[in-house]
């Protein structure tokens, strides 16, 4: 059993509620979340655009005031600054002031997170060369491409090594290069004790950097699910690939659950195994060619698309 | 936590890095020197001293220059953090808000002191060799240049704290200047009675609420070599010190309670 003192992030029957203008309804964009994030773990947050995801993290940072609910960082308000002190963020879509260069900006953020004088070099060049730009820290801004400036974002989020990172599309902008660089550094921030939160559309680097994962659909936590368990959770599907034929496939499609044709391939998809073995043995009976016929676990991407999808369908 | 002064120094110092290095400062010091070659111009067609012209001009241009650089600057200051999202990232620090504005007040001040400078000793320089020697009853008038200066800043960023767009922000800082410097002589009319009634109520009324800038424009006497006495100095910085505090509390009230959505 996690205790309080354990807890990382603590939300509680959260609600927020945009305010209208003069006359219009106020937008209820959070409605009763409740989630913890223990010490240590790495915890992606999901959900689709406009899910809730950026509305909760700016209320993580005290940006913006809670309608009713609480919140709790490290068992602290987060509007208290010395809440704030166990935080890292790297928002999305960073930007920084162009001018300045990449040391200076290191400096003004070293000395706003907290770190004392004598140790603020060696913390920012510490994160500098965790992210690999410490050859550049006299580059200005306004000269760094976007994966770098992504780079300098995550560096004065990891500089004095923060208890607490929230991430927001931490992969965006990156190369596939430094998609990896920067799941094998969260990879080392997590072994060392760092307790992770980051939101993501890039499903697959969650489900490999994860421990756990919530899913948000239109302001409500649909659920929150430890990520080796996923496969379990689902029934996961079978995939037969077919060659074109020339005979009557009428039958064999309207059996699958889903069929897409590309190029000379047919992809059939069947959520049950009787069936998918029944059209096979009929499929060989015709004389169709077989590419392959395989089992598919399930993935996170399968429940979050099944989960929105079942949600929209709801909201129309 | 780090104290507030090495936070707010670091918000500073890196606000005025970044001005000090963009363009718009660099236009307005280049427009100012021209309007100063504009005065050498017309003081050789003016009847009487040639000096008097080019002092009388340049510290009004310095002073126009000066303002309508904490006009834009300031302006733009807080919009663009709030559209860019730096903001964001400041705040997501264990940083106040008013350590914020507060940063973001004296980076600004720390820019225009530095433009004053330089503006301030290209005219020194520029009448002195038409005067022969450095006449240091300059200094007073900068002095009392940056005094409007203090408040000018104080403003721009009040109103970039209540307003949504620069240009806005922008107009509201350029008419405080504008009736801060026109109040007196307006009241003029309250005293001889041209005005009376609800408008002269109003004018009493902005006396009290309007910053008195026509207290600093005291190039008039220091052209024409009139000292300002030490208590009248002290007394104006601290007229200055006190309004821009005014106007930065309020503005902290009011950013204090803003929601970055």
């Amino acid at each position: 059993m996690k205790t309080d003192s354990s807890t990382a992030i603590k939300i509680k029957d959260l609600h927020y509620k945009y305010k209208s203008d003069w006359l219009g309804k106020p937008f209820h964009a959070l409605k009763g979340i409740n989630l913890e994030v223990f010490e240590g773990e790495s915890f992606g947050f999901l959900g689709h655009n406009g899910a809730g995801k950026t509305t909760t993290i700016k209320l993580l940072l005290g940006l913006t005031t809670i309608t009713s609910g609480s919140i709790k960082i490290f068992g602290k308000d987060p509007k208290d600054p010395s809440a704030r002190r166990s935080v890292g963020y790297l928002p999305e879509q960073p930007y920084f002031y162009d001018h300045l260069t990449v040391q200076e900006i290191m400096d003004m953020y070293a000395t706003l997170a907290g770190i004392k004088k004598d140790f603020r070099q060696s913390a920012i060049k510490e994160a500098l060369e965790m992210v690999k730009v410490s050859a550049r820290a006299k580059s200005p801004m306004r000269s760094l491409s976007k994966g770098l400036t992504q780079r300098v974002a995550m560096a004065q989020a990891i500089v004095g090594s923060p208890k607490l990172l929230i991430l927001d599309e931490p992969f965006s902008g990156l190369d596939p290069i430094g998609r990896r660089e920067f799941a094998d550094l969260m990879v080392e921030l997590k072994k060392r004790g760092t307790t992770i939160f980051m939101s993501s559309h890039i499903l697959s680097d969650v489900e490999f950097l994860c421990d756990r994962a919530s899913i948000m659909a239109y302001g409500e936590l649909k659920g929150v699910y430890q990520l080796r368990d996923i496969p379990q959770m689902s029934s996961g599907s079978y995939e037969l690939i077919i060659r074109e034929f020339d005979g009557d496939l009428r039958d064999i499609k309207s059996k699958a659950a889903e069929c897409v044709i590309q190029e000379k391939l047919i992809r059939l998809t069947f959520t049950d195994r009787k069936t998918a073995e029944q059209v096979l043995t009929e499929a060989l009976a015709m004389g169709i060619a077989i590419e392959s016929f395989r089992f598919q676990q399930g993935t996170l991407e399968d429940l979050f698309v099944e989960l929105v999808k079942f949600e929209e369908a709801k909201h129309q | 936590m780090s104290n507030p002064n090495e936070r707010i120094i670091a918000i500073a110092i890196n606000t005025y890095r970044e001005s000090i290095r963009s363009k718009i400062l660099y236009s307005i010091i280049f427009f100012a020197a021209l309007l100063l070659v504009v005065a050498t111009f017309f003081g050789t067609v003016t009847i009487g001293d040639q000096i008097k012209v080019i002092k009388d001009f340049g510290l009004f241009s310095i002073s126009i220059f000066s303002v309508a650089y904490a006009v834009i600057a300031g302006a733009a200051l807080l919009h663009k953090e709030l559209s860019r999202k730096t903001v964001f990232n400041i705040l997501a620090k264990p940083v106040y808000r008013w350590e914020f504005l507060a940063g973001k007040y004296f980076g600004m001040l720390l820019t225009v002191a530095v433009m004053l400078v330089f503006m301030g000793a290209g005219l020194l320089l520029f009448a002195g060799l038409f005067q022969g020697n450095a006449d240091i009853l300059m200094l007073q008038a900068y002095y009392y240049i940056f005094c409007e200066l203090v408040i000018i800043c104080a403003a721009a960023i009040f109103f970039s704290s209540i307003v949504v767009t620069p240009m806005l922000s922008g107009l509201f800082t350029f008419g405080l200047f504008l009736a801060g410097r026109a109040i007196t002589s307006l009241l003029y009319f309250v005293k001889d009675g041209s005005v009376t009634g609800l408008l002269a109520l109003i004018l009493k009324a902005l006396k009290y609420t309007l910053p008195n800038l026509e207290k600093f424009n005291v190039s008039n006497q220091i052209v024409y070599g009139h000292s300002l006495s030490a208590s009248h100095m002290f007394w104006s910085g601290l007229y200055a010190a006190g309004y821009a505090a005014v106007l930065l509390i309020l503005a902290t009230v009011i950013f204090g309670r803003r929601e970055f959505n």
